[in-house]
């Protein structure tokens, strides 16, 4: 098999800004370029597309579709991980993206085109083809900014598939225009797959992804949650939805993350690290872990207590732990650090489970801030050990009688 | 787009055996500048076109800042305040068409990436082609007021001499030094977004602190070594020599230029290769 496509635990990060200065004044004053949180878009994940197929990839709104498609044609760079991509790409991400609205729709296939890497003799040899592909030569030589928007998406998509790549990347603009250029659309996908090239088509439509995908992915929350046949893989995204919408309590209600608290002292980041320090949110029973907690504050605070909690995905409360209670004082925090948890052995049971963090004050119990619900990890099993919530690490012994020793 | 396998990866990775057989290329940015130079020239005649909207009148307007500039410096340096140097307007804008095209490059170049946020964020291509693009744009408006100065050398009976040969390398030298600079000022731009706001008030000091206006015999002696150590002083009075002296211009000169050109060039470069990588997301 010959990978078109392949990512080796490839994780992203984006740093959303609660508060940015962005400017040079306020780093020179304030030292530092804003407040932010960071989050993983992408979770370590690992698939690969041969080539020569199309892969088809489904998922909630934010779910990181779209950033896996640009870390592919490379306009975004991964935080860690791996990506191989042995060929042309062409992605088709959003239609038109730099048009120029005074351009006619002629020079603006030129202009596209040479932003799609595409030589000048190149484009003059195909420019008839493609205005007849967007069926717009009436209207070729005027503005582009008299064009409806739906003529922009049919030239845009027009100059786009005749870039002749050799790795496709479609994301939602499977079928744009009226209904018979959404045919046209449909039609040259299907030339592209009956050419042997390789696509990755992103899409919300899944009669769409059944119709063309060999394989699909379902991308949720940074990772991948399904990989198989476009009809396995498509139905266990309708009763996912379905399930939500059964069970709103189950999932809508408590994967809500809250936050509450004084903010005196602020939580800027709750991470699960594994033994090699990297960030995880899938463990086995036993697995030892960290848990780091990030703060900061604008003043110093004294005598701050830093707690952890654990609750299952049913809202089952499953431990707490913090600094007081483990016979630390912390007499005063300034700035910026980190406090670290180390738990040896998880002795939770399978399950699916959420992590909050908190910074109280030691004598009033005051909140400065209590940040429930951040961060959301899954426990396995490797073996069967026993039922419920946490392991206990039994014992086993029958009088009378002498055990025998049966592995299961 | 090139055809060889992307790299990405980070240093906490091994290094594996890449999936398809094409070589890495070693330098990158040379590569990309290559295969995309039609869309480099593509983007400059789309920023010609506009900003020479209507030709010849566009023309115009972009050479009426300069004249306007001269009268207005020749009244004061040659009526009022009396330097005297003759004729004046050919010494001063023998200095001031070059700072004014370095000026204006890099406060187009500047705002380059932010100002294509909308194609930065969706479509891959060399982004090191976006202050390019203001360089060379703002070069072939150098062709254009240097064909002025030659016509206004002649008409003021100064004339042009053998020592012109020199335009050229120091036309190269100013757009090496002024695209290390450019790159500089846009990858800054995109991560804060006051760094035109600086700009521009550094370019005011920085033409006052050039002998432009006035020569370098003009200042103190004490304050020579400020004026002395900036490398635009160097730049500007070797065109003051070829074109107003008609002398070669200082060697000295000519050759610090060189080296610091080259050194703002690598280091820009570099650097922008670098920052551009969090571009996408960050502008
Ligand atoms: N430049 C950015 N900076 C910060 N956050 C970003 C950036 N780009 C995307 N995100 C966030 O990353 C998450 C994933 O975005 P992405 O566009 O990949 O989702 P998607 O799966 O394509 O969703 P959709 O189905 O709505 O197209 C979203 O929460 C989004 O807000
Ligand atoms: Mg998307």
């Amino acid at each position: 098999m010959v990978a078109a496509v392949a990512f080796d635990g490839v994780s992203k990060r984006f740093r959303v800004y609660r508060q940015r200065h962005h400017s040079l004044k306020e780093a020179f004053i304030r030292r530092r370029r804003g407040v932010y949180d960071e989050f993983w878009v992408l979770r370590g994940i690992s698939f690969q597309v041969e080539s020569g197929t199309t892969l088809g990839v489904i998922g909630p709104n934010g779910s990181g579709k779209s950033t896996m498609l640009k870390l592919i044609a490379r306009i975004l760079h991964p935080n860690a991980g791996r990506i191989t991509v042995g060929g042309r790409v062409s992605a088709l991400l959003e239609l038109g993206t730099g048009f120029h609205p005074d351009y006619t729709g002629r020079e603006n296939i030129y202009l596209n085109g040479a932003l799609l890497g595409l030589r000048r003799d190149v484009i003059r040899a195909r420019l008839d083809e493609i205005i007849d592909f967007a069926a717009i030569r009436p209207f070729i030589d005027n503005a582009v900014k008299t064009y409806s928007s739906g003529m922009t998406m049919r030239l845009g998509f027009a100059i786009a598939v005749n870039v002749d790549p050799e790795i496709l990347l479609i994301d939602e603009v499977l079928a744009v225009g009226d209904a018979e250029f959404a045919q046209k659309c449909y039609a040259r996908i299907s030339q592209f797959r009956a050419e042997g090239k390789t696509i990755i088509l992103v899409s919300h439509d899944l009669d769409a992804i059944r119709k063309f995908s060999d394989r699909a992915i379902l991308i949720d929350q940074g990772d991948i949650r399904a990989d198989g046949s476009p009809d396995e893989v498509t139905n266990r995204y309708l009763n996912d939805v379905r399930r939500r919408q059964e069970h709103p309590e189950e999932l809508a209600d408590l994967k809500t993350t809250a936050r509450w608290g004084t903010h005196e002292a602020e939580i800027t980041r709750i991470e699960m690290l594994g033994t090699d320090g990297r960030p995880r949110y899938a463990f086995d029973t036993g697995d030892p872990l960290e848990v780091v907690v990030s703060y900061r504050c604008r003043r110093p605070v004294n005598d701050p207590v830093f707690g952890i909690s654990i609750s299952r995905a049913d809202g089952v409360y499953c431990y707490a732990a913090n600094t007081r209670a483990n016979g630390i004082r912390i007499p005063r925090v300034a700035d910026a650090g980190t406090v670290t948890c180390s738990l040896p052995q998880l002795n939770l049971l399978e399950g699916s489970y959420f992590l909050s963090a908190a910074i109280t004050d030691y004598e009033r119990g005051t909140t400065f801030d209590h940040w429930d619900r951040r961060v959301e990890f899954t426990v396995r099993q490797k073996q069967y050990y026993a039922g419920g919530v946490v392991y206990m690490d039994d014992h086993w012994q029958v009088d009378g009688t002498t055990p025998v020793h049966s592995p299961r | 787009m090139p055809t060889e396998p992307a790299e990405i990866s980070t240093s906490r990775q091994p290094v594996r055996p890449r999936v398809g057989s094409a070589p890495l290329p070693l330098t990158r940015g040379i590569d990309h500048t290559v295969a995309y130079w039609e869309l480099l020239s593509n983007l400059v005649s789309r920023d010609l076109k506009t900003r020479y909207r209507g030709s010849v009148l566009g023309v115009f307007w972009s050479l009426l800042n300069p004249l306007l500039l001269m009268l207005v410096y020749t009244v004061v340096f040659s009526v009022i305040v009396r330097v005297n140097i003759q004729p004046y307007p050919i010494f001063l804008l023998s200095g001031l068409v070059p700072w004014n095209i370095f000026a204006q490059t890099l406060t187009i170049a500047t705002t380059s990436v932010t100002d294509n946020a909308g194609i930065v964020r969706k479509v891959y291509f060399p982004l090191v082609i976006l202050p390019l693009s203001a360089v060379a744009s703002t070069g072939v408006h150098m062709l254009i007021s240097l064909g002025l100065l030659a016509v206004l050398a002649i008409a003021f009976h100064v004339g042009i001499g053998l020592s012109l040969v020199f335009l050229p390398l120091l036309v190269v030298l100013q757009i090496l030094f002024s695209t290390g600079i450019g790159c500089l000022l846009a990858a800054g731009q995109v991560y804060f977004r006051d760094v035109q706001y600086f700009l521009s008030v550094l370019i005011t000091v920085w033409f006052f602190g050039t002998p432009i206006v006035y020569s370098l015999d003009l200042v103190p002696q004490r304050l020579r070594p400020f004026f002395e150590a900036n490398p635009m002083s160097w730049l500007i009075s070797s065109y003051q020599d070829i074109w107003f002296y008609r002398r070669m211009p200082s060697l000295l000169h000519l050759m610090a230029f060189t080296v610091v050109a080259a050194l703002v060039v690598l280091v820009g470069l570099s650097a922008y290769d670098r920052l551009s990588r969090g571009f996408a997301e960050e502008v």
